[in-house]
């Protein structure tokens, strides 16, 4: 269990966590959105004493700092390429191993975990970013802790990787342990995140179960395809259902749920070669709740695509 | 005990600390050999005292400064600064054991670097010579040479971990002893209205330090009457670099990670 309380931190005057508290319950894989800048890493960073501001963070009870063995309970990957570049992948885990007083056999039990027992022995100079994401996490692995704080563990991994890490979080959870997972790859946390804790500039914006969140950013909506849509939209239109047909020529039907459809194409006798329910993903419930948030916004490609923007060159 | 345990483990899985090691040997065989003639003209313990004294104090004390620096400059250069705080998350022992596990590997290989030299040369002229008796002040000067290379080393700590950069740690180590200390002591003896304070080079810090493996009336010594005593200099020394460790400390508990 982890309770975040009054997190705050600043940069000179740049406000860049602001009072932020919450909690993440054991059992379940919380997932840490927010868009860029939002200051996910640095209320991660802030909650193991790694950036000074103010607020308190604890772990079952117990701040990070009074933990005797800290990766026994806490697993961190904040950074995906800290280690040193001459020193084997190997070694660079047995060093944190010593810190924690863990056996040193943990560190090839937890290469293997993560797939790279392979180049244990190698300098991890060479590794790709998706290598040493796999190293991170085995570093977080390394003490079999009751909690997992992952800061954009997706970044660098392949498909593969991407469905083995969620994989291997969604069994952590289910043995009752503590996950919080920052990340950008929204359509993955959908998949992964049962509960999500959302911040933007600093602020605390959601901190609910996933489903509540997607439902919060829009409403369902019904897609029909028809041959004949005019009697169902003339019927829908009379029952005072909002329609608009799509650029595809499907219905969406944005007030009313499938049954409802379903009946008035029955009434009006038209032939169904689609009815299907549809709702906001995950993405589009953040971009709509995040969008006043996003502190680095850049331009849409068709306002900055000028006449020659996009050439060698740029503009001339 | 454990954030010892973890600067061993870091210091010896790092390429660097052997390199330095290896580096500091070689020149002290190097040195061993080069002094053979300095030894057959002066086969007394001071001779041996000028040959054994070269090595350590020069190149094995500038490979225990980077040491030093290595020990908190590769956290910041590379990041693993994290990775350490999260593992080890309180500070001032962490700062203890980067200060202290280093300090007691350059004491090693300082006294390695003696026996190496010592050897060296003795394999060449030991048929013809004495072995030289070990004296209260014989072993004064092998020990003090050997504490002023573990004075670099502390003080590479102290000043990378005020910097907080690798870079800044080697300039500062190497600027401070070379330009700084003599600048101000030319300064000293140059600018007339300077003439009440001109014996306060004494207390600058590596001048100080030197005076710990000065040989015993040695010529230098008999003339350079305003040296603080052995005792004395690696007091002022080692209380230099305390202060700059503290410093760095300080920083390094107040300051994110």
């Amino acid at each position: 269990m982890i309770e975040a309380t009054g997190l705050s931190k600043r940069y000179g005057g740049a406000v860049a966590v602001d009072d932020i508290s919450f909690s993440v319950a054991p059992g379940k894989v919380t997932g840490f959105l927010g868009p860029n800048g939002a200051g996910k890493s640095t209320t991660c960073r802030l909650m193991v004493g790694l950036d000074k501001g103010s607020g308190t963070t604890r772990f079952d009870g117990t701040r990070y700092v009074d933990l005797d063995a800290p990766m026994r309970s806490v697993g961190m990957l904040l950074e995906a390429k800290a280690f040193h570049p001459t020193r084997t992948a190997s070694n660079h885990l047995k060093m944190l191993c010593a810190a924690n007083g863990l056996a040193s056999a943990r560190a090839d039990e937890c290469l293997a975990l993560v797939g790279l027992s392979e180049v244990a022995k190698k300098k991890p100079n060479g590794f790709s970013l998706g290598m040493a994401q796999r190293l991170g996490l085995a570093a977080a692995m390394l003490g079999n802790p009751k909690t997992l704080i992952l800061d954009e563990p997706g970044n660098g991994l392949d498909p593969q990787g991407i469905q083995w890490l969620r994989d291997l979080l969604r069994f952590f959870a289910s043995e009752g342990r503590t996950v919080l997972v920052s990340s950008h790859l929204l359509s993955e946390m959908e998949l992964m995140a049962d509960h999500v804790v959302v911040i933007g500039r600093g602020r605390l914006i959601a901190d609910c179960p996933t489903s509540e969140f997607i439902g919060r950013g829009s409403q369902q909506w019904v897609v029909v395809r028809t041959p004949t849509p005019n009697p169902l939209t003339g019927l829908l239109t009379q029952r005072g259902i909002q329609w608009v047909i799509e650029s595809d020529g499907s219905l969406r039907v944005n007030s009313a749920d499938a049954a409802t459809v379903g009946d008035a194409a029955h009434v009006a006798g038209v032939a169904l070669h689609e009815l299907s329910v549809h709702r906001s993903s995950l993405e589009q419930a953040f971009l709509e709740l995040t969008g006043d948030a996003n502190q680095f916004a850049g331009q849409a490609a068709t306002q900055s695509a000028q006449p020659g923007f996009f050439l060698p060159g740029g503009r001339s | 005990m454990k954030p010892f345990a973890f600067e061993w483990a870091r210091l010896r899985t790092l390429r660097s600390t052997w390199i330095m090691s290896v580096l500091s040997v070689l020149f002290s065989v190097l040195t061993g050999l080069l002094a053979i003639p300095v030894i057959d003209e002066d086969p007394s313990a001071l001779g041996w005292l000028a040959v054994l004294t070269i090595a350590v104090p020069t190149v094995t004390a500038l490979c225990c400064g980077l040491i030093g620096v290595f020990a908190i400059g590769h956290e910041f250069r590379y990041g693993t600064i994290r990775p350490t705080l999260t593992a080890l998350p309180r500070r001032v022992r962490v700062m203890v054991a980067k200060v202290i596990f280093p300090a007691l590997f350059s004491l090693v290989l300082s006294v390695v670097c003696l026996i190496v030299t010592y050897a060296a040369a003795w394999l060449f002229v030991h048929n013809k010579l004495e072995t030289p008796a070990m004296s209260g002040e014989v072993i004064r000067v092998l020990l003090g040479a050997a504490l002023y290379a573990v004075g670099f080393c502390v003080i590479g700590v102290g000043l990378t971990a005020l910097f907080r950069n690798q870079v800044a740690g080697i300039v500062a180590m190497l600027v401070v002893p070379l330009v700084v200390e003599n600048a101000v002591s030319a300064g000293l003896q140059l600018i007339p209205w300077l003439d009440s304070i001109q014996d306060w080079n004494r207390y600058l810090p590596f001048y100080a330090g030197r005076s710990m493996y000065a040989p015993p009336d040695s010529v230098a010594r008999q003339f350079d009457v305003d040296s603080l005593s052995p005792f004395a200099g690696g007091a002022v020394y080692f209380a230099f670099g305390a202060i700059i460790c503290a410093l760095g400390i300080l920083r390094f508990t107040n300051r994110d990670a």
